[in-house]
C-alpha cells in the first residue's frame, strides 16, 4: 500500500481521523511551544503564586508562581518525545527478538518465546520500579525501565506473523534461489511486517506515555524544574486542597494526547491489520 | 488432560525458580554490604565478619543462593534495612487489604465490562456503539494516578460524601476502587468487543441464525458462552496487573495495602522489602497464569486437543 493510499484512507475513516487531527494538534503545540507558552516553564514569580485561573493566566499559578499553561505546553514536548522514544526501543528489542525466534524457530524459539511471556506477565509498573532501584531514578532511566518490561506484545506480533510468512512461496522461492537469511528476513520478510509494527507502536504509545508519567508522578523520573506532565501533576497533588487546578490541567493533556493515539491506532488497525491483538 | 495440569504446574514451579534466581542475583547487584546495612556502621569489624559468618556470606554464592532460599520458603524473607523489623511483618499483613482493593475492582471491572463490550459488538456502527467505544478509549487513555486525584477532589472535597484516604472504614474503599476500576472496566469492555464481533463471524453462529433460533438463545448460548472464554481468562491473568495498578493507587490514597508499601520501600531503598514483594507478585502471577490456562483448558475443548488458544 502506499503511503497516499494510507492517508487517505486515515482521514476517510472517521476514529483515525479524530485520532490524526488530535496528535496533529497536540505536535503543534509541542513544537511552537516557544510561541504559544507566555512564559518560559521555569519562570518563577512567588508574589504571583498559587493564582487560580483567569483570563491574563487561563490555567492558574502553581506554589512557585510559575504558569501552569506555560508549563504545560513545555510538558507537550516532553511527553511526546520520552513516549516516541520508549516505543522505539521497545520496538527495537521487540522486533528483533521475533524476527529471530520466528525465524529460527526451535529451541532459540522456545527459550525467546519463554522470556517473552514471563516478562509480559508480570506486572510492568512492579518491573519497572525493580529496575529503577538498579539503576537509580531520572528520566532516561524512566524511559530504560519501561521499554525493559514492555517490548513483549512487538515480540510476539513479529513472531506470529513470521511463522505463517515464512512458510508462503515467495519465501521459498527466495530460498530455493540461494538468498542469504539475512536477505530474506531484512528484504522479504520484514518488509510485510512493517504494517502491523507501525499499528503496534501507535497503540503502545499511548500506554508509555502512561506508564513513565506514572513514574514521574511517584517521584522516580523527571527532576523539578522539568515540565514533566507526571512530576507537575504530583506538585499538584501536594496541593490538591488549596489550588486543584495545578493537578488537573496536565491530567486534561495525558488523556488527550493518550486518547488520540489509542483513536489513531485503533483506526490504523482496521486499515492496516484488522486482525492484530495485543 | 491431568497431563496438561501436571506440565503446567512444573512450568509454574520452574518460572518461579528462575525469578528467585534473578531476584538473588538482583540483590547482589545493589550496592550496599547487608550486614552492614542491618547492624549499623558503628559495629566493629570483627563483629560484623562473625554475623557474616554466621549468616552463611562467606560461602560461595550459588550457596548464599540455597540458604537464602532455604528460608524464604519457610516463610524468612530476611530484615528490613530501614526498619529493623522482620519483612515476612512488614509484608504479610499487607497482602489482605491489597487484595481486598484488587479483587474487588477486578470482580466489578469483569461484571461491567462484559456487558458494555458485549452490546457494543452487537449494535456495531451504531450510536451505542460510539457511544459505548467512546466511553471505553476514554477511561483506556486516563492515567489512574490523575482519575484518583479528580475523584478525591469532586467526592471528598467538594461534595464530602467519600473520605479521601485511609483505610478505616468500607466507605474509604469506594474512591479507590473506583479509580482503579474504571480504567480496568475498558479494558474488559475492550477484549469483549472483539471478542463478540469474532464469534459473531463464526458458522456456528450463521447457522443458527439459518434455522431461525431466537435472538435471545443465540445471544446468551452460542456467542456469550464463546465470547467469554477469553474473558475469563484475561480475570486471573490481569490480577497481577491490578496489582500493580494498586501500587499507584495506594501511593495516591495512602491505602495501607502491600503496593504502597513497595511503593515507600524503593522510595527509602529498602531492598529486601523490594525484593520480597516483588517475589510475592511474582508467585502469584504465576499461580494466576496457570489458573487462567486450566480454567480456559477446561471451557474450551479445543485447547484441551489441541495447542494453545491465541
Amino acid at each position: 500500500m502506499k503511503i497516499s493510499n494510507i492517508l487517505r484512507l486515515m482521514f476517510g475513516y472517521r476514529t483515525s481521523c479524530i485520532g490524526a487531527l488530535i496528535i496533529l494538534a497536540v505536535s503543534s503545540v509541542a513544537i511552537a511551544a516557544d510561541v504559544i507558552a507566555p512564559k518560559h516553564y521555569s519562570d518563577v514569580d512567588i508574589v504571583k503564586k498559587l493564582q487560580p485561573p483567569s483570563w491574563k493566566c487561563i490555567f492558574g499559578t502553581d506554589h512557585y508562581g510559575r504558569d501552569v499553561f506555560s508549563r504545560v505546553v513545555y510538558g507537550t514536548r516532553i511527553a511526546l518525545w520520552v513516549g516516541l522514544l520508549v516505543v522505539l526501543v521497545e520496538a527495537l528489542v521487540g522486533v528483533g527478538l521475533g524476527l529471530i525466534a520466528g525465524y529460527y524457530g526451535g529451541g532459540l524459539d522456545k527459550v525467546i518465546l519463554a522470556i517473552t511471556d514471563m516478562t509480559w506477565a508480570l506486572p510492568p509498573i512492579v518491573l519497572a520500579l525493580g529496575v529503577i532501584t538498579l539503576i537509580g531514578p531520572g528520566l532516561t532511566q524512566v524511559v530504560a525501565a519501561i521499554a525493559l518490561v514492555s517490548w513483549p506484545p512487538f515480540t510476539r506480533v513479529v513472531r506470529a506473523k513470521m511463522v505463517s510468512l515464512k512458510e508462503r512461496e515467495f519465501i521459498l522461492a527466495a530460498r530455493s534461489i540461494g538468498e542469504s537469511s539475512l536477505n530474506i528476513i531484512f528484504r522479504y520478510l520484514l518488509p510485510n511486517i512493517v504494517p502491523s509494527i507501525i499499528v503496534l507502536m501507535t497503540l503502545t504509545l499511548p500506554s508509555a506515555i502512561l506508564s513513565t508519567t506514572a513514574l514521574s508522578f511517584l517521584g522516580f523520573g523527571a527532576q523539578p524544574p522539568t515540565p514533566d506532565w507526571g512530576a507537575m501533576l504530583s506538585e499538584g497533588a501536594a496541593q490538591l486542597i488549596i489550588a486543584p487546578w495545578i493537578a488537573t490541567f496536565p491530567g486534561i493533556f495525558i488523556v488527550i494526547t493518550a486518547l488520540g493515539f489509542n483513536l489513531l491506532g485503533d483506526g490504523l488497525r482496521d486499515i492496516l491489520d484488522p486482525k492484530l491483538k495485543i | 488432560m491431568i497431563r496438561y495440569v501436571l506440565k503446567r504446574i512444573i512450568i509454574g514451579v520452574l518460572v518461579v525458580v528462575a525469578v528467585t534466581i534473578l531476584l538473588f542475583l538482583f540483590m547482589q547487584l545493589l550496592p550496599g554490604d547487608p550486614v552492614t546495612m542491618i547492624a549499623g556502621e558503628r559495629v566493629p569489624p570483627a563483629k560484623i565478619e562473625e554475623i557474616r559468618r554466621s549468616w552463611g556470606l562467606d560461602k560461595p554464592v550459588y550457596l548464599q543462593y540455597f540458604y537464602w532460599l532455604s528460608h524464604v520458603v519457610v516463610g524468612d524473607l530476611g530484615v528490613s534495612y530501614v526498619t529493623k523489623l522482620p519483612v515476612s511483618l512488614l509484608v504479610f499483613s499487607r497482602i489482605a487489604p491489597t487484595l481486598q482493593l484488587t479483587l474487588t475492582s477486578l470482580v466489578l471491572s469483569f461484571i461491567m465490562g462484559i456487558p458494555i463490550g458485549m452490546v457494543a459488538a452487537l449494535k456495531r456502527g451504531e450510536g451505542v456503539d460510539h457511544a459505548l467505544t467512546g466511553f471505553i478509549t476514554f477511561f483506556y487513555s486516563m492515567p489512574s494516578y490523575w482519575l484518583g486525584l479528580m475523584l478525591m477532589l469532586i467526592f471528598g472535597l467538594y461534595l464530602k460524601i467519600l473520605p479521601v484516604s485511609g483505610s478505616f472504614s468500607s466507605q474509604s474503599l469506594i474512591l479507590p476502587v473506583a479509580t482503579l476500576t474504571l480504567p480496568s472496566v475498558a479494558t474488559f469492555a475492550r477484549l469483549m468487543r472483539t471478542e463478540t464481533l469474532e464469534t459473531l463471524g463464526e458458522d456456528f453462529v450463521r447457522t443458527a441464525w439459518a434455522k431461525g433460533l431466537p435472538m435471545r438463545r443465540i445471544i446468551f448460548i452460542h456467542i456469550l458462552r464463546n465470547a467469554l472464554i477469553p474473558a475469563t481468562t484475561m480475570f486471573f491473568l490481569y490480577l497481577p496487573w491490578v496489582v500493580s495498578g494498586a501500587v499507584i493507587v495506594e501511593a495516591v490514597f495512602a491505602y495501607p495495602g502491600m503496593g504502597q508499601l513497595f511503593y515507600k520501600s524503593v522510595l527509602r531503598q529498602d531492598y529486601p522489602v523490594i525484593q520480597s514483594i516483588i517475589l510475592i507478585i511474582a508467585v502469584l502471577t504465576v499461580v494466576s497464569n496457570i489458573l487462567a490456562d486450566l480454567l480456559s483448558a477446561f471451557l474450551d475443548p479445543r485447547i484441551r486437543i489441541g495447542g494453545r488458544r491465541e
